[in-house]
This record gives C-alpha cells, structure tokens and sequence, in this order.
C-alpha cells in the first residue's frame, strides 16, 4: 500500500496545484480566486444537491437567532464587566482592578464568551485587549512575550493581508517575534504608544495558570502602576475561592476584585430552547426522542450550549439528505410547487409510511384517485403539507399553555420545562398519558385566584400569538367568557358572604328528633354534594381548557407526511454522535458472522467457535475462557485444537508453522486492540486486560 | 460518548447484549432500536450476560493458577515476522468475498462523509479491522487537482507531533521554517485554514489513539488545528480504551461524527513494528542502525564498544547492572585505548547520543554503562564485525 513504511509515519498528497502556485498568484491575483470560487459554487458533490440551499437557509436563520439570543443573554454581564473596569481604571487607585468572571463548568463555551467580552471592552474601554489562555503561558516571560506580541503586531489577519500584499516574497515567513520579554518592553512599548488608556489583560482558564507566574506578573503589573495602567480579567470556572487559595494575600492585596457571574449555562439552554427551537421561527423541527437525546447528553455531560448545537446542526444536515428537496421547512417554498405531478407521485406516494396510512383512511373513489390520479395526488400533498405547517405553529402554542399550566404543580408530573412536554406531545397524545391525568386531577385543586391568574397568563400566550394564527381566535373568545365569568363570583362572593340556603338547612336540622335526625342525616350523604358557583365555573373552565389541549396538540408526528418535516432518526443519531466503539469491537470479535453476513459462520454457529472465524475471533473466544493470566502455550495448543478440528482429532497434535504463524499475527491483534499486554511474571505469559466470561 | 462510558464501566467485557441493556438503563426513555438480526438471539443463548460480580470474580485476590508450560517445547519457540509473512502469504485468507462487500459498502459512504467533513464535522472510524487502506481509498476520492491530504500513521513508533506540523507548515503551505513552538505551529496552521481563500486540506490520521499521539499535548494540539474552517480530520481507533483519551473540551472541539468501519481485515501493518509477544525480537531494526554507526566510529571507540560488549556478554548474572565507568576506564587504559578519563568520557558521550550505551546510576553512586540489546542481538553483531583484528 501507498501509506506503509518503516521508516516514516507521514505522507503527503500535493495537489497538482503548482508549487509556485502562491508566487504566481501576484501577478493576477483575482484568477485563481475565481477559479476557487466557481468550484464551491459548482460544489464539491454535495453542496450540487438540490437540498443544499434549503439546509443553508435553514442554517443560517438558526445561527443568527443564536447569535442574537447570546447578545442579548450577555449583555448585562459584559455590561457590567465594562462598566466596573472603566470605573476603576480611570480612578487613581493603587489597586489593579480585576474583573472575577464565573464562567461555569461548561468548558467549551468559554470561548464564545471571552470572544464577546474581548469585543466589548475594545470598543468600550481601550484598544489593548490582550486574551491569554495558560497553553501559551507557562512562564512569566512568555505572558509577557504574548502581550507584547498582541500589543505591537495586532492581529493575526492582519498579518496575512501583509504577506499577501507583499509579493516578492517566496515562501510566507515567519511573523516576527518580540524579542526581548520583560515588563520594561511593555512599558516602553506603552510610552511610545503616547495613549492613556489601560491595558487589559484577559487570563480566560485561571484554574490552569501556574500561581507563580500569575503572581509574577501581578506584582510587576502593579510596580508598573504608573507608566502602564493594567486591568485584569480573570475567566474562572469553579468559585471566586480558587482567586483566593491560588494566590498569597500580598498578592491578593494588590487588587480589586469584583466577581461576575454569567448565567447558568442550564437557563440559557431553556432559554435557547424556548426562544429559538421551539419557536415558530425556527424552520427545522426535531422529533421528540432525539430532541431529549440532545438534552440529555447536555444535562448529563458537558453542559455545553456550543455542543449541543453542534449535534442539532448534525441533526438537520441529516434530515436534509436524507428527504432531499421534499423536506418541508418553510410555508412559502414548498417544492412540491414547483414539481409536476408526476414525479410527486413517483417519489412520495410509495416511499412514506404516514402518507400510506392516509390512503388506506379513504375508502372507494378517493382511495383510487390518491392511488393513481397524479394531479390529485399532488394536490393533496400541497394541502397536507400546508396542514402540517400550520398544524405544528398551533402545536407550539398549545405547549406554551399546558406549560403554563403545569409548570406549578407539585412534583411536577409533566416536567418543569416545555421541552420536557415536547419530548412527549410531539408523538404521542399527551392527554391519555398518566401523567397529564394526574394534573388533570390537580388542577381541580386550584384555587380562584391560582386559576384566575393561569387563565390570564393562557390568554396572555393566545393572544400573542392570534396575529398570525386566527385559528386561535375562537379559543381566545371562550376563555375569556370563562375568566369573566370566574372575576365576576368573586367580586359576587364578597357582597354576599353566605349563602342563604345552607343556613335554611342548618335551621330545618335543628328542630327534629334524634332518629328524625339520623333519618335526614342518611338522606344528605346520599345525595352528592351541591357544587357551589365557583366550582360549576372551574368544572367548566377546566373542561374548556383540556378541550383546546386536546385540538391544538395533537400529535405532529401523527399526521401523514410529518416524515417529511420531523427528524426522527434516533438510532442514526445516538450510533454517529455518541458512538460505541468498544459494543462494535466486541461484536464483531464475538459475532463476526454480524458484519461478514456469511454462511460458514452462522451456520456452525452453535458450535460455539468455528473453525471458518477469522483468526483472531478464534483467539478472542479462547481468550474468554481464562483468568487474569494466560499461558501462551496453552493459548497456542487451544487454538491449534480448533483449527485443526477437521483433520484427525488427535491430542497433542504437533503445531504446524502455519497455524502458529496464524497465531501470531491473531495475538499480535489482541494486544494492538488492547486486550492483552506482555508480563515479566512468569516465561510466556500474557495479562488480559478485561475481564468477564472465564469459565472457572 | 456519555452512555459509552457509562455502559462500560460496568461491562467492560465483551457482548452486544449486556452493553445494549445498560445502555438502556442509563436513559430508560429512549426508544430501542426494534430490529435485531437472528444472531442476537443465538449469542443471547451462548452466554450470560455480564454483570459487576464478573469483575470482581476475575479480580479475586487469590493466585491464579495457570500450567506451567512455555512455548520451548514446540519445535520453534517464537517465530521472526518474516517466517509469519511468508506462511499467512501462502495460506488463502478466509472470508475474502465478505471482506471486500464491506469494503465496498464503506466505500459507497463516502460521500456522504466527505459532506459531513466539509460541514464542519471530523470522523472518528471505529470498528474492528485495519483501517490503514480504507483511509487511503478515501484520500484518493478527496485529494484532487486543489485539496492536499496527509495520511498519518500513528502507530509509527517513532512519530512525534513535530512531524506532523512540518508537514502539513512545509510541504503544504511552503513555510521555508517551522517554528519550534507548538502553539506557534497551531496558530499558523488556524490562521491559514480559517482563510476563506485556502485550499482544503484532509488530515487523515490512522490510529489517533497509537502510542506516539496518546499524550493529552498531542491529542489537544491534534484537535486545536481541526477547529480550522478548510482542515478537515478524519481519524481512526482501535484499542478498546481508546475514548477515554476523548473529554469533554476535546470532544466539542473536535466535534465528532463516529462512525462504524470494521472491515474485518487483519492489522498487518499495524502490527509490523516488532512490539508482539509471540513474534521473536529479531531486533533486525536495531542491528542495522547499531551498524551503521559503527561504521563511522574510530578504532579506539569500536575498542571501547567492544570491552563493554565482552563484558556484558560475559557476564552471568541474570539482572546485568551494567560496567561502572571505573571498571571500564581500567580496563581501558590497559589496552591502551584512552589515556585519560576525559577522553574516555568525550567518547563515551557520543555513544550515549546515539543511544548505543545507556547510563544508569548503580546502588553505590557509581555510573554504570550497558548496551540496551538483548544479548542475542549482541552475539550477532559482535560475530559479522571481527573485532580481534582491531
């Protein structure tokens, strides 16, 4: 094979762009740009694929709503942050001012966050904003070397438009490198700057900085006090304790220490959640069980917003590809328009299972006509994809309401957040769930005022929404019937405090005899309770309320065609973005009949190890058999046993160079895959490294 | 990542069975897949499930007895890769037709892989099965007339991440120098790939978790440079504990697409670098560089080599500490090899650059030399070079 060799691990494959292909690039320098440029157009395969715009649209709407919901989440810390650093730098104080910012646990999002503070402060407080992470600062005088570097060449690009502009140059060169290292270079660098404002330096991972060279650079920062004003920003992941016990008091002494804390990075994935996935605005809808998938991988590993984001990126592109131009994403560009009815015939009609279901629902002419009238086919297709759209925007709404109404239930039985009901409502019914009838139950408990409140907020929801869905209209009109009518017992109840006839009964009671009385006593627990107005009203609201639940979240994943518009492919995802290496390791060492699909080893299957596995399956099964120390002898005698099984069964057969060659190489795979490593216990003896399945 | 990690800590062992039901424990909600092939069921019968007790069953404190037999007594104790390559040539290879079906339907997934890539995502392969020519099926379908690719075979014992960075800073981006620091080499090669006017580059790395790349500097460096918009990574495992190497912050960078690839085909290459148990170190490697530089030694160096070869080879002992310097120097100046012990130590420090002789200090202070070669090796290389005629 190309790739192997003994005496090199790397291999380069130029392409046949020249080796002068950068020299040549100056003297008509918009040619090869161009050329580049076609080819991405023309794409690289897939980018041809007529789905392609529609996954980047959807994309870059879901991008800019997540930029502007950061933006507007961090505003208030970098707000702050800027505010106190300008208040502090500017007054004459001895102190270094120093910026805490409690980042949380959920490592890669920091940079997203360092990104928008270094921004803010550039254009807030001062230009000199030098971001340093403890990979490029193991010692004082590299710190010192990456803020110089920062301060005199600026920014990379700036640096690459240089090298391109200059165009006698060969090969591109090295950026030049401050030199000298110290905290004078800095402060001469400063001087001659001949600018007042600060100097702010950003360590992003405090945790990982060596004390001492934080502490080395905090006591010359403040020696340097008056030729360089410094102010520090400390990016923390732990608590504001760790400032503390990483650095002496006679360090701590020399600053003034604010802490800031960004927002929890849980509340800005609901926050994420509510605003913008499942939000109207979002054209990609993402099936129930990998929606919790993606949270639960949240919740339970990483915390972090950039990853999940990642993955629900993954996600869409799946769903792209996989329906190609019939996913359904936006009202206004339904492809199925611009198709003729005969290809939407072709391709929907038999792929989809729910549109299948749909036909089978008709009965007689209508039936024939969805099977073979093409034109009509099509036009169902536009209406039920038109439904789907719709249906999935009253859907929202509908989750937006029941969370109102559950959310303050005790123990919660749905869930605290929406995405806790979406998970479940988006394919099943949620109204036959135990759960919804155990709040169904609660509900009856609530109070006037509780349910008054409830029903506003509900009101409140529908209301915002009507402008674009008039189906909600009619359900805003009966519900504030409903509200009236429950406001108005209460302002009735407080002019009246008691009502008259269970004071008549009380009084018609009193004057009987004992067994007159135990007779009317029999009598009154018989007959159910009188419902008083409040509880009339509430039976009724409560009715009203589980009706509107009951139309407007029926199931999307339900409905025919929801194939096209949900992604609901959870073995995809779970198999491509958690993996499970070692189950398919193991699988195919103990099953290779799982990937080979031949018949020799399935049918001797039973056998237990066949002759017809590949080597090293034979030394993996062998393998299971032993303990924590295997005698290679043993091994080698065992695996001869099997192989040889065919010829004549005779103990100690001698071991053929063959199948002690095979042996080899089997072994030799086991302890590469890491199932065993070589011991100096005892001569020709190997460790196994896992365990499980010995037969003693 | 989450659940496998989980999942295995409680079955490490084998099994598709015990693994899916743990799998299934951790998140109970989520649906399992319906289907599984017959085979399932027959492996259901073969074996129990395995549980924690197991492990603690093979970790009883109590000896294990095993035989005491050793490989001497077959006719040829070990066999040298040589014999083993020219006995598994001549033999015809089981399952070649279903091996090359899944080649093939592996192949048939390339496009939608190089999709993924160029969307941002890296591939890790997974599987069992030699990667190594799978990879470079896929690089002949990626580099083109515009795209370079690099294959990187992390099982080369002595690759190091400087190889790495030079090639992809000097043969692809014609940098004349490599700079000497790490984060340096990272911010060029980011600067470089973030341009929307680069090239594609396609970093294929056979065995990201091989010996030379496992150390976290490596992996975060590894990983750093795959964040660039136009590098595109694509890596392979196969040891069992390969992600663990993997946390949280180089997980979200290297932002992983995994991807099932066993082809079933045996790691011939991979196993190549002499390290097996069962294959006899003939050390063929380190004689010829032992060689080599004997070649170039004067008289007087090869008659200082020689003494503490005898020595060695003389020597009964089983746990050999070496010569001390003392010894050696006596020795030395008998022969009239060196006259001061300067001299016999600028010798000796040219020995100990080229890793000939290594230096230990014994228990009573005193440096001890030896030669780090099995004494067969040794034998063999003092017979091709007469060092009587000295």
């Amino acid at each position: 094979m190309e790739t192997s060799s003994m005496s090199k691990g790397v291999f380069v494959y130029r392409g046949k762009r020249s080796k002068g292909g950068r020299k040549s690039r100056s003297p008509n320098k918009s040619s090869p740009r161009k050329i580049r440029k076609t080819r991405e157009e023309e794409g690289l395969g897939y980018s041809q694929e007529t789905w392609y715009p529609a996954y980047k649209c959807v994309l870059m709407s879901l991008e800019d709503q997540v930029q502007n919901l950061y933006t507007d989440m961090f505003a208030q810390l970098l707000e702050n942050v800027s505010v106190f650093l300008g208040r502090t730098s500017s007054t004459a104080i001895n102190e270094i001012p120093t910026a805490v910012v409690l980042t949380g646990i959920n490592l890669p999002d920091h940079a997203v966050i360092f990104e928008a503070v270094e921004k803010k402060l550039i254009d807030d407080i001062s230009p000199h904003v030098v971001l340093l992470s403890s990979r490029t600062c193991s010692t004082a005088r590299h710190l010192f070397g990456q803020i110089l570097n920062k301060c005199q060449f600026g920014d990379s690009e700036m640096e690459i438009e240089s090298a391109e502009d200059s165009d006698d140059i060969e090969t591109p060169q090295l950026r030049k490198r401050a030199t000298k290292c110290t905290f004078s270079e800095i402060s001469l660098w400063y001087k001659n700057q001949g600018s007042d404002k600060p100097v702010i330096v950003v360590l992003t991972d405090f945790e990982a900085f060596t004390p001492s060279v934080v502490e080395d650079f905090i006591y010359l920062a403040s020696e340097y006090k008056s030729e360089v004003p410094v102010a520090l920003v400390f990016g923390v992941a732990t608590t504001e304790t760790t400032v503390h016990c990483a650095l002496p008091h006679r360090i701590m002494s020399r600053l003034a220490m604010e802490t800031f804390a960004t927002k929890n990075s849980k509340d800005v994935l609901s926050h994420l959640i509510n605003e913008v996935i499942l939000s109207s605005k979002c054209l990609f809808r993402i099936g129930g069980t990998v929606f919790k998938m993606l949270t639960d991988i949240f919740l339970f590993y990483d915390f972090s917003i950039q990853s999940f984001l990642q993955k629900f990126k993954f996600c869409m592109l799946n769903h792209f590809a996989k329906r190609g131009v019939f996913a359904v994403y936006c009202k206004d560009d339904l492809t199925v328009d611009f198709m003729t009815s005969k290809d939407v015939a072709k391709s929907i009609v038999p792929k989809l299972k729910s549109f299948r279901l749909f036909v089978e629902q008709h009965r007689g002419q209508e039936k024939l006509d969805l099977l073979t009238n093409d034109d009509h086919i099509k036009e169902t297709v536009i209406r039920l994809e038109n439904e789907l759209l719709d249906h999935f925007d009253y859907f929202l709404v509908g989750l937006k309401c029941l969370h109102e109404m559950t959310a303050s239930l005790p123990q919660h039985p749905l869930g605290r957040q929406v995405s806790d009901l979406y998970f479940e409502a988006v394919s099943k019914k949620i109204w036959e769930m135990p759960e919804y009838l155990k709040c169904a139950s609660l509900w009856k408990h609530l109070s006037g005022t509780e349910l008054e409140e409830q029903l506003d907020r509900i009101l409140l929801i529908l209301e915002g929404a009507s402008n674009e869905l008039a189906g909600l209209n009619e359900w805003i009109a009966d519900i504030t019937i409903v509200n009236a009518k429950l406001k108005r017992i209460f302002t009735g109840q407080r002019s009246a405090s008691c009502s008259p006839k269970k004071q008549n009964k009380a009084a018609e009671l009193s004057g009987l005899s004992r067994t007159q009385l135990q007779q009317q006593l029999k009598e009154l627990s018989k007959s159910s309770p009188v419902q008083n107005k409040f509880e009339l009203v509430r039976n009724e609201a409560l009715e009203l309320v589980d009706k509107m639940f009951r139309s407007l979240l029926r199931p999307p994943r339900e409905m025919p065609l929801h194939e096209l518009m949900l992604f609901d492919d959870l073995e995809l995802a779970k198999k491509e973005l958690m993996g499970n290496s070692r189950l398919a390791l193991n699988k195919a060492l103990f099953n290779p009949h799982h990937y080979l699909k031949c018949k020799c080893c399935e049918q001797k299957y039973e056998e237990g190890i066949s002759t017809s596995f590949p080597d090293v399956c034979i030394s993996y099964h062998l393998h299971l058999e032993f303990m924590k120390h295997i005698n290679l002898y043993d091994w080698l005698q065992s695996f001869n046993l099997i192989v040889e099984r065919n010829a004549e069964e005779e103990e100690d057969s001698p071991v053929s160079t063959e199948t002690q060659a095979r042996f080899t190489q089997s072994i030799a795979d086991m302890q590469f895959l890491g199932f065993i490593k070589p011991t100096s216990r005892k001569a020709d003896h190997v460790l196994r490294l896992t365990w499980g399945n010995n037969c003693a | 990542m989450l659940c496998e990690s989980d999942s295995d800590a409680i079955s490490e062992e084998s099994e598709s069975e015990s693994e899916e039901e743990v799998f299934n424990d951790v998140r109970d909600s989520v649906e399992t897949p319906p289907k599984k092939e017959e085979a399932k069921i027959k492996i259901k019968k073969q074996t129990k499930s395995f549980s924690a007790e197991d492990y603690f069953d093979a970790h009883v404190s109590s000896k294990v007895i095993t035989s005491n037999h050793s490989l001497r007594k077959l006719e040829k104790p070990r066999l040298d890769q040589d014999t083993i390559n020219d006995a598994l040539q001549k033999m015809p290879k089981k399952h070649e037709k279903e091996c090359k079906i899944i080649f093939k339907n592996l192949e048939s997934k390339f496009r939608r892989w190089q999709c993924l890539l160029l969307e941002g995502f890296s591939l890790l392969l997974y599987g069992l099965g030699s990667k190594a020519s799978l990879l470079n099926s896929f690089r002949k379908l990626v580099s083109s007339d515009e795209d370079d690719a690099i294959v990187i075979n992390g099982f080369f014992p002595t690759l190091t991440l400087r190889d790495i960075f030079s090639a992809i800073i000097r043969d692809t981006l014609d940098y004349a120098v490599v700079p000497g620091d790490e984060n340096e080499c990272c911010n060029i090669i980011l600067r470089h790939f973030n341009h929307s006017d680069s090239h594609h580059l396609y970093l294929l790395i056979n065995n990201i978790d091989g010996q030379a790349l496992q150390s976290s500097k490596a992996q975060n460096a590894i990983a750093r440079i795959s964040m660039a918009k136009k590098l595109h990574l694509v890596a392979s495992i196969d040891h069992i504990n390969a992600p663990l190497l993997l946390d949280q912050c180089l997980l979200a960078k290297l932002n992983l697409v995994w991807q099932d690839s066993t082809t079933m085909l045996p790691y011939y290459e991979e196993t190549a670098f002499e390290n097996s148990v069962m294959v006899q170190q003939s050390g063929k490697m380190v004689l010829s560089s032992l060689h080599s530089v004997f070649q170039s030694l004067t008289t007087n160096a090869k008659k200082i080599l020689n003494i503490l070869m005898e020595n060695q080879l003389n020597a009964q002992e089983a746990n050999y500490p070496g010569m001390s310097f003392r010894d050696l120097y006596q020795e030395a100046r008998e022969q009239f090899v060196v006259s001061s012990n300067l001299a016999l130590r600028a010798q000796l420090t040219e020995f100990l650059d080229h890793k000939l002789v290594k230096m230990k200090k014994g228990f009573d202070g005193s440096e001890m030399l030896h030669l780090p070669l099995p004494p067969a090796i040794l034998k063999e290389f003092k017979s091709t070079h007469n060092f009587d005629s000295l």
